[in-house]
């Protein structure tokens, strides 16, 4: 059986969900019968449907008024899907859910930053104590491999250290002062009207979301348990139009990289030059991560980091590994 | 890797012969040799090989050396380890030459440097690429860069090292 309870129905919410429509025929074949949402928690109320709830749903019929927890209690489902809106000061109300659903041994599959950042240490514990699967593709770098790469295939090389570019808006930012030689301002002005910076862009071009990302990595893929606070944090506000131009004067972009190494549990998010033919130089709203390894030298992933779909393409992978019966 | 290697071998037959053997057998392949015959000390004379090795092959070779002769210094204009960074702000005003000698004073070099001044008013780029014999004085010189720039408001890039590509 595979019954789905989904709390959080916004960009990765309704792209998860309509995902898993799309794809129910493939779904069916793989795991025998495609997985269905059963149930849909929004902060407005609750829908329920064990024939399956429509993504329209939340628009066209009528809700209940159910909590988080009786919601889980009442549904019992196989995977509880967390996708409420990231908090990343405290974690909550997602670590609570979180936590909520494991204690009930009901497998968790989350892209919400948030909780991972915060409590990463308590919830991973609370998972592998009730034998309960708890999995986070989705808060890294969205679409790109990220933990699942290091958990499963990398599980015979260890990886010694990363750096990488994780915020694709503050990527594009510097990408467009780099063409136009725009200011900082005028070229975040520009991402914010084309919808790639939110009004208030500080956890972009402040290097907080970048190093929420690093936190989790580095926890999860290099198994240092660093905090948000040990992370040494400069934004690209202060890059200006000129320093782009000199440094590609002599062959460097400059481009905001995240960083974290096992050995010296060293870890930064900060402006760096990059080499223009490095593999780390990617352009645009792109992300990369570059992993060192223990036995074979390096190697480099990129893709599109962000994005409703390309963030719900990892929740869904985390939902068949899940169902396929991984206990971790 | 290339080295430059500074040995003093006894001022007899078949002493640089057996050096330059010692290099082969460590798989290193010798670029030049200058047999400083002036500048002899008593019975050892001043040998300079330079020669390419692979990174593994150093130390060992380096040790068997020390066991035949002596070795005075090891290192060479290529075996220094580069390092560059960016200045941002005002960098003039702020007075990059004391950056700079800070470089020189804790051993290392600077080898580049170049600017770009938007106005008067704007802050003002500085790029600057130095270099050092090992990783202990880059470091030095690194961390004393990055206190100076902290103290004067100057916001400094690094490049990123960490693993080849």
């Amino acid at each position: 059986m595979s019954r789905i309870l989904l709390a959080g129905h916004g960009n990765v919410g309704k792209a998860f969900h309509e995902l898993l429509l799309e794809e129910a025929p493939r779904l069916a074949a793989l795991l025998g019968e495609a997985p269905k949402v059963v149930g849909v928690l929004r902060r407005s109320g609750a829908w329920l449907d064990e024939n399956g709830v429509g993504v329209g749903a939340t628009l066209l019929s009528r809700r209940q008024s159910l909590s988080v927890v009786d919601a889980l209690d009442k549904v019992r489902p196989d995977v509880f899907v967390e996708l409420t809106t990231s908090n990343l000061q405290t974690g909550e109300p997602g670590a609570s859910y979180i936590r909520a659903a494991l204690e009930r041994g009901i497998p968790v599959v989350t892209a919400n930053k948030g909780p991972l950042l915060r409590h990463y240490e308590s919830l991973t514990t609370l998972a592998k104590r009730k034998g309960v699967p708890l999995r986070f593709e989705g808060t890294v770098a969205g679409s790109i491999p990220t933990l699942n790469l290091h958990e499963f295939t990398l599980v015979g090389n260890p990886v010694t250290r990363f750096d990488g570019i994780l915020n694709g808006t503050s990527n594009y930012i510097l990408t467009r002062m780099a063409e136009e030689g725009l200011a900082f301002a005028d070229a975040l002005k520009e991402a914010q009207e084309l919808g790639y910076a939110e009004a208030d862009p500080t956890s972009d071009v402040g290097g907080h979301d970048a190093a929420a990302k690093l936190v989790i990595l580095a926890n999860h893929v290099l198994g240092v348990p660093l905090s948000f606070e040990d992370v040494q944090r400069e934004g690209i506000e202060r890059i200006s139009a000129a320093a782009i131009r000199l440094a590609a004067k002599e062959g460097y972009a400059i481009r905001l990289i995240a960083t974290a190494d096992a050995a010296t549990r060293q870890a930064s998010v900060a402006p760096r030059l990059v080499p223009v033919d490095s593999s780390l130089n990617v352009r645009g709203s792109l992300n990369v991560v570059r992993f060192a390894t223990a036995h074979a030298g390096s190697f480099t992933i990129s893709g599109k980091g962000a994005g409703g779909r390309e963030t719900a393409t990892a929740v869904l992978s985390d939902v068949i590994h899940v169902l396929r019966g991984r206990t971790t | 890797m290339k080295l430059d290697i500074l040995v003093e071998l006894r001022d007899s037959p078949g002493q640089l012969s057996q050096a330059l053997a010692t290099v082969s057998r460590f798989g290193g392949n010798v670029i030049s040799v200058l047999h400083e015959h002036g500048k002899r000390r008593g019975d050892w004379v001043p040998v300079r090989i330079v020669l390419e090795i692979p990174k593994e092959g150093e130390e060992p070779l380096v040790n068997a050396l020390k066991a035949e002769s002596r070795v005075v210094s090891v290192g060479g204009a290529s075996a220094t380890i580069p390092f560059a960074f960016l200045l941002l702000g005002h960098v003039f005003e702020s007075h990059v030459q004391e950056i700079t000698d800070a470089v020189f004073a804790a051993g290392a070099e600077v080898r580049r440097f170049s600017a770009e001044i938007a106005s008067r008013e704007a802050p003002s780029a500085a790029l600057v690429e130095i270099a050092a014999g090992n990783a202990e004085t880059l470091q030095a010189a690194r961390e004393r860069v990055q206190e100076m720039a902290r103290a004067k408001g100057l916001l400094m890039i690094e490049a990123l090292g960490g693993a080849p590509e």
